[in-house]
C-alpha cells in the first residue's frame, strides 16, 4: 500500500457517499439522515483504516523493492532495534527477488506440487496446497500428505483468503503461474518464487531441480536433512547405474514418453535433453534417442509418426491408468511395425510417477525404470 | 424484400450466363479443382514428423511392406489425413452453400449461424460427461448440438423476418455464448481437456483411417440428397414468392436443405473440429468462377472445399514445420477473415438494417415509475455488493466486520475485507458497468440489440494484445499486459472503422466488418495458444474473465474510465435516439451523422478496452445488461444508460460472488458465471419473441 492507493481509497470512500446520496435522493428522503450519517462514518473508516495500515506497512514492509536495496541500513525503526533478541533473519533469494524470513517458517503453504514434495521430503507437513486431489492424482511419493492439511484452491488461482486465513509464515509458488499475485502472497507472508523451466542459456531442469530444493531446505532451516536427501538420492541412481551396468545398458539409448488422449488421436510428449527426467536417465548411463532440441518445458508434442525416429530406442512411457493409449494402439499398423513394439522393449513407469517432481520423484523413477529395464 | 428480388434478379441474369458459357467454364473449373486437389495432396504426403523420401512413398504407395514402419506411416498416418481434409473441406463447403441458399442470405456459413460451435460443445461436453460405454456417436451429438444452436439463432433473429445482417449478429452471439460455455469446460477440467484445445481449433491429425471410414459413408448419402435437391434450390433462389407462385412448398425445401447442412457441417466437426471460414468462403469462390446454378454449384462446393482444406493443411505445416503444426482451422480463418471483409465491402449498402433497438417496448417500466425502478437497481446492488463483502472462502463473524469498519479488526480481518474483498468488488462493479454502457452505445449505433463489444473486434483484439504479451513476450512485465489489451482493442477498433469506411458507417458494415476482424483475432489467439503449450491455463483463465487477486491498483487502472466516459456517452445520449431513427432521419434532424458516431464508436470501445485489460474478456455483459434495462425503461438513452450500467454492475458483481462461493476454496471464473447466466437469458428472450 503505498499514497497513491491511499489516495484511491479516500476517492473510493467520497464515492461510496455519493452513491448513497444518490440512492436517498432518488428514494425521495424519508428516514435517509441517519443512513447518510452511517454512510459517511463508513466513508472515515475506510480512510483511517487506509492511513493506519499505510503507517503500519511503512514500518515493517521487509519487501519493498526500495529497501531492498538499501537492506543494509539499520536505522530502520526504533522498534525493530529494541526487538534486539528477535530470531534471525534469512535472506533467500529467487527467481522473483530476494526475500527475508524471519525465524523457522513453521505453517508453510505451497502452491505447485513439486514443493509439497520437497517439503515433505524435509520432513515438513505444509499447512496449505493447492489441489490436493491433483496432487494425490498426480505424485506418488512417501512420506505422503497429512490428512489435516487445507485445500487452498486451484494451482492457477489460488484462494488468497484461504491462505491468509492459515496466517502461513512461508509462502512457496511457481513462476509461471504466481508471478501476478507475487506482491498479494507477499503482504500475507514471506514468499518464494522458483521457476522450474530455466531458459536455453539457464542450468538444465534437474540442476535447478536441485537447487531448488536447496534453498527452500535453507527457507526452512533444514539444510541438514536436504543433504541426507540429496545423498540418498545420489545412492539410488549409483544403484540403479549398478544394476543396469551389471545387466549391460550402460550406454544403450531410450526415449522417454507421457501420452493422453486428444481428440484427434494420442498426444505423445517426447522429452527433451534439458528435461530433468532425461537429466536423471543420463545419471544412470542411458542415452536419449529423441533429438528434439532445446524445448522450455523439456518436451516436444508430437504424433504417432515422429516414434519412427527413435524406434531402435527403448521406449519408456507414463500413461494413466484409464487413458492407456498405447494398449489402444493394439491395432494400429503403425505402432505395431515400431521396433520396440515388435521387440517387446515398452515399458510403462505407470501413471503416478510424475516427471517434474523433486528428488523423491527422481528417485521413485529412478527405481520403476530399473527394475523394468532389469527384469 | 426489394434486396431479395434484386437477388433474384441477378440470379437469373447468371443463369442467362452460365447458359451461355455452356459445358466449357464448368469443366474447366472442376479440372483446375482437380489438379490442384492432386498437387496439395501430393505436397502434403510428403510432410511430417518422420523423415520419409519420395522414393519409400511411392514405394508405400504401390508396393507396401506390411512391416516396414515408414511404409505404413505413408498409408496409415498421412494418407488418411489427406482424406479427412478433403471429405471435412467438402463437407463444410457443401455446408456452406446449402445454407447460403436457404437463407437467401451469402453471409450464412456452419460458423456464422452458430453450427460449429454448437457441435463442438455438445462433443466437448460429451467427452466429460458421458461415460464411454454409452458414449453416443459423435456425429448424432455433434448433429443435435449444431441444430439447436441453428435454430436458437433462427429464432433469436426474428425468424423469417430475420435481415442477412440480423441473423449473421445472432449468430456469432450464440457462437460466442457456446464458446464461452465450451472454454468453461476446458477451464474447469484443465488436465481432461488439455488435447482439445489443440482441436478446438481445427486439428486434421490422424491415426489410422477410421476417421476416414466413418466419414465417408455419411458423407456420401447427405451429398447425394444435396444433388437431388438440386433444382428445388435453383428454384428457391429466384425468392419466395417466385418460388411459391412455381408451386413449390418453400418451407419443406428450405427445412430439408438446412437439416442437410448442419448434418453435413456436424461430419466436419466431429472428425476434425470447428473449422470456419471454409463453408463461407467456398461457395463465393465456386460462383465468382461462374458456377451458379445448383448442379454445378454443389459439386463445385465439394471440391474446392477439400481443395481449401488441404491448402490450409499444407500452409500451416509448412509455416510450423517440426513438432507444434499450426492447426488447418486458425489456417483457413486467418485467410477467411479477410475474404469476409472483402465480401462485405463489395456488397451493396444494406438497407436490412432496421432500427428495431428498442425491441423491449416498456411493458414492464410501464407499471413503475423511472425513478423508483433505479433507486431499487441501487439497492439491490448495494444488497449484492454487501453480501459479496459477507461471504466468502473465510467467514468473517459481524462483530469482527463492525471491529474492521471501526478500524479496530484484526490483521485478517481487515486483510480480506480492504486488501481482498472491496478491492476486487469493486473492479466488477466499474468493468461490469463500463462493459454494459459500451453495449449499449454499440447497440444503438449498430442499430441491433445484439451488437456487443466483442461484435466490433475490441474483445479479440484486446484479448490478442494481452496475449501476445503473456505468451509470446513473457519476458516483458505483467504490467504491460493492460496496456497492451487496451492498445489491441483500439487497433481492432481502427482496422474494423478504416475497413467499414465507405462515405460514411453503415451499421450493418461495421457488424460484419467488425465480426470479421474479431475471428481474425481469434484465430492469432488460438496460434498463440497453441505455441504456449503450458501456458494454456494462464491463457484460458484470462480468456475466460476473472476478477481473481484484482486490487487497489487494478481499481486506479480501471476507474478513470467509467467515470470520464460515462457521463460524456450521457451527456450525448439523446444523438444515441436521434441515430435510432434512421439515418436519414438523422441527417434531416440535423445531426452530423459520421462525427457523432465515430465518437461514440471510439468512448464506447475505450470503455469497453478499459474493461478487458483489467478483468480479460467478460462475455454477455454488454449484450445482456442493456436489454434488460430496455426491457424496463423503454428505449430513450438519457433513462437507459443509469439502468444500464447499474444493472451491469449488478451482474459482474453477483457472478463474482457466486464464482467465489460454489466451488470455494477454488475460484470460478467470473467470465464463465456471467457465460453461464447469459445462456438461459438468451432462452428467455426467445420466448418473450
Amino acid at each position: 500500500m503505498n499514497e497513491a492507493q491511499l489516495t484511491m481509497k479516500r476517492l473510493i470512500a467520497a464515492l461510496i457517499l455519493l452513491a448513497a446520496v444518490a440512492l436517498l435522493s432518488a428514494c425521495g428522503g424519508g428516514e435517509s439522515a441517519a443512513l447518510i450519517d452511517s454512510a459517511a462514518e463508513t466513508a472515515e473508516e475506510v480512510v483511517d483504516e487506509a492511513e493506519a495500515e499505510l503507517e503500519e506497512e511503512t514500518e515493517v514492509e521487509p519487501l519493498d523493492e526500495a529497501e531492498e536495496e538499501t537492506e543494509a541500513e539499520p536505522e530502520a525503526e526504533p522498534d525493530v532495534e529494541a526487538e534486539e533478541a528477535a530470531p534471525e533473519v534469512t535472506t533467500i533469494s529467487h527467481t522473483l527477488g530476494e526475500t527475508e524470513i524471519v525465524g523457522v517458517p513453521e505453517r508453510v503453504v505451497a502452491l505447485e506440487w513439486t514443493y509439497v514434495e520437497d517439503l515433505l521430503a524435509l520432513g515438513i507437513q505444509p499447512v496449505g496446497v493447492a489441489d490436493i486431489a491433483g496432487y494425490e492424482t498426480w505424485v506418488n511419493v512417501q512420506p505422503e500428505l497429512a490428512d489435516d492439511v487445507t485445500d487452498v484452491g486451484t494451482r492457477q488461482e489460488p484462494n488468497l483468503e484461504a491462505i491468509a486465513a492459515l496466517e502461513p509464515d512461508l509462502i512457496i509458488g511457481v513462476e509461471f503461474r504466481h508471478a501476478p499475485i507475487y506482491e498479494d502472497l507477499s503482504s500475507i507472508a514471506p514468499t518464494i518464487i522458483f521457476n522450474p523451466y530455466p531458459a536455453e542459456a539457464g542450468p538444465d531442469q534437474f540442476a535447478e531441480m536441485e537447487e531448488t530444493f536447496l534453498t527452500i531446505a535453507e527457507a526452512v532451516q533444514r539444510q541438514g536433512e536436504a543433504s541426507e536427501v540429496l545423498a540418498d538420492m545420489e545412492a539410488t541412481f549409483a544403484e540403479g547405474y549398478d544394476q543396469l551396468e551389471a545387466a549391460g545398458l550402460i550406454g544403450s539409448e531410450f526415449v522417454l514418453a507421457q501420452a493422453f488422449s486428444a481428440e484427434g488421436g494420442p498426444q505423445v510428449r517426447l522429452f527433451t535433453d534439458n528435461s530433468m527426467a532425461v537429466q536423471i536417465f543420463n545419471r544412470l548411463g542411458l542415452e536419449n534417442a529423441w533429438e528434439g532440441g532445446f524445448e522450455q518445458y523439456g518436451f516436444s508434442t508430437v504424433g504417432i509418426e515422429a516414434l519412427a525416429e527413435v524406434q531402435d530406442a527403448n521406449f519408456l512411457y507414463v500413461v494413466q491408468s484409464d487413458d492407456d493409449v498405447f494398449a489402444n494402439q493394439a491395432d494400429n499398423p503403425v505402432w505395431n511395425s515400431l521396433q520396440f513394439v515388435q521387440e517387446d522393449r515398452t515399458y510403462p513407469l505407470g501413471g503416478d510417477t510424475w516427471l517434474f517432481g523433486g528428488p523423491l520423484s527422481a528417485e521413485l523413477v529412478v527405481e520403476k525404470t530399473v527394475d523394468l529395464l532389469t527384469e | 424484400m426489394t434486396a431479395q428480388r434484386r437477388a433474384a434478379a441477378g440470379m437469373t441474369a447468371a443463369r442467362e450466363e452460365s447458359r451461355l458459357t455452356g459445358w466449357r467454364r464448368p469443366a474447366l473449373v472442376f479440372a483446375l479443382g482437380l489438379l490442384l486437389c492432386l498437387l496439395l495432396a501430393v505436397i502434403h504426403v510428403g510432410q511430417g514428423q518422420a523423415q520419409i523420401g519420395p522414393a519409400t512413398i511411392v514405394q508405400a504407395l504401390l508396393a507396401p511392406d506390411a512391416g516396414d514402419v515408414l511404409h505404413n506411416i505413408v498409408r496409415h498416418v498421412r494418407l488418411p489425413r489427406v482424406v479427412v481434409g478433403l471429405l471435412a473441406g467438402a463437407a463444410l463447403g457443401l455446408s456452406g452453400a446449402l445454407l447460403q441458399t436457404a437463407m437467401n442470405n451469402p453471409l450464412v456459413s456452419p460458423a456464422t449461424v452458430g453450427v460449429n460451435a454448437g457441435a463442438y460443445l455438445a462433443l466437448v461436453a460429451s467427452t466429460l460427461y458421458t461415460p464411454p460405454l454409452f458414449d453416443p456417436s459423435p456425429l448424432t451429438t455433434a448433429f443435435f448440438g449444431g441444430l439447436g444452436a441453428a435454430l436458437l439463432v433462427y429464432v433469436l433473429a426474428g425468424r423469417r423476418r430475420a435481415t442477412p445482417v440480423g441473423l449473421v449478429l445472432a449468430g456469432m452471439a450464440v457462437s460466442m455464448a457456446l464458446a464461452s460455455f465450451t472454454a468453461a469446460l476446458q477451464l474447469l477440467f484443465e488436465n481432461e481437456t488439455s488435447g482439445l484445445f489443440l482441436w478446438g481449433a481445427g486439428f486434421l491429425l490422424q491415426q489410422d483411417w477410421s476417421e476416414a471410414h466413418y466419414a465417408l459413408p455419411r458423407l456420401l448419402p447427405a451429398a447425394l440428397a444435396a444433388l437431388l435437391l438440386a433444382r428445388e434450390l435453383d428454384v428457391l433462389s429466384l425468392g419466395d414468392a417466385t418460388a411459391s407462385s412455381l408451386g413449390q412448398r418453400v418451407a419443406a425445401v428450405r427445412l430439408g436443405a438446412v437439416a442437410l447442412a448442419v448434418f453435413l457441417a456436424a461430419i466436419a466437426v466431429s472428425t476434425v473440429g470447428p473449422i470456419g471460414f471454409v463453408g463461407l468462403t467456398v461457395p463465393h469462390i465456386v460462383r465468382l468462377m461462374g458456377l451458379r446454378r445448383h448442379h454445378l454449384l454443389l459439386p463445385g462446393a465439394v471440391l474446392w472445399g477439400g481443395v481449401l482444406l488441404l491448402a490450409a493443411d499444407v500452409v500451416g505445416r509448412w509455416i510450423n514445420p517440426g513438432m507444434s503444426e499450426l492447426p488447418a482451422g486458425v489456417v483457413t480463418a486467418i485467410v477467411g477473415a479477410p475474404v469476409l471483409v472483402w465480401l462485405v465491402r463489395r456488397a451493396r449498402p444494406e438497407e436490412g438494417v432496421r432500427g428495431h433497438t428498442s425491441a423491449g417496448r416498456r411493458q414492464l417500466g410501464k407499471r413503475l415509475p423511472y425513478r423508483l425502478l433505479l433507486a431499487g437497481g441501487l439497492l439491490l446492488l448495494f444488497l449484492i455488493f454487501t453480501t459479496g463483502l459477507l461471504l466468502g472462502t473465510v467467514t468473517i463473524p459481524l462483530e469482527e466486520v463492525a471491529a474492521v469498519l471501526r478500524g479496530e479488526g484484526t490483521a485478517l480481518g481487515e486483510r480480506v475485507f480492504l486488501r481482498l474483498r472491496l478491492p476486487r468488488l469493486l473492479v466488477a462493479l466499474f468493468a461490469g458497468a463500463s462493459l454494459a454502457v459500451s453495449g449499449m452505445v454499440l447497440q444503438g449505433i449498430v442499430r441491433n440489440p445484439l451488437a456487443a463489444p466483442s461484435v466490433v473486434g475490441v474483445t479479440a483484439g484486446a484479448g490478442l494484445g494481452a496475449l501476445a504479451v503473456l505468451i509470446a513476450l513473457p519476458q516483458l512485465p505483467v504490467g504491460l499486459v493492460p496496456v497492451a489489451a487496451f492498445g489491441g482493442a483500439l487497433l481492432a477498433l481502427g482496422v474494423t472503422v478504416a475497413a467499414a469506411w465507405r462515405n460514411g458507417l453503415s451499421p450493418a458494415r461495421l457488424a460484419l466488418i467488425g465480426i470479421g476482424v474479431s475471428a481474425f483475432c481469434s484465430a492469432l489467439i488460438n496460434w498463440l495458444v497453441v505455441q504456449a503449450d503450458v501456458r494454456v491455463a494462464v491463457a484460458l483463465a484470462w480468456l475466460a474473465g476473472s476478477t481473481y487477486a484484482r486490487g487497489w491498483s487494478e481499481v486506479a487502472q480501471l476507474l478513470a474510465w467509467p467515470l470520464l466516459l460515462i457521463p460524456l456517452i450521457w451527456f450525448l445520449a439523446p444523438r444515441l435516439d436521434v441515430i435510432g431513427l434512421g439515418d436519414d432521419v438523422a441527417r434531416g434532424l440535423g445531426l452530423r451523422l459520421e462525427q457523432t458516431r465515430l465518437l461514440l464508436l471510439v468512448a464506447a470501445v475505450a470503455l469497453a478496452g478499459a474493461a478487458v485489460a483489467t478483468v480479460g474478456t467478460v462475455s454477455f455483459v454488454g449484450l445482456m445488461a442493456p436489454h434488460a434495462a430496455r426491457m424496463l425503461v423503454g428505449a430513450r438513452h438519457r433513462q437507459l444508460l443509469p439502468l444500464t450500467a447499474v444493472l451491469g454492475a449488478m451482474l459482474v458483481v453477483a457472478s463474482d460472488v457466486v464464482g467465489r462461493l460454489v466451488l470455494s476454496p477454488a475460484e470460478i471464473p467470473v467470465g464463465l458465471v456471467t457465460a453461464v447466466v447469459g445462456a438461459p437469458y438468451l432462452l428467455w428472450l426467445l420466448r418473450r419473441q
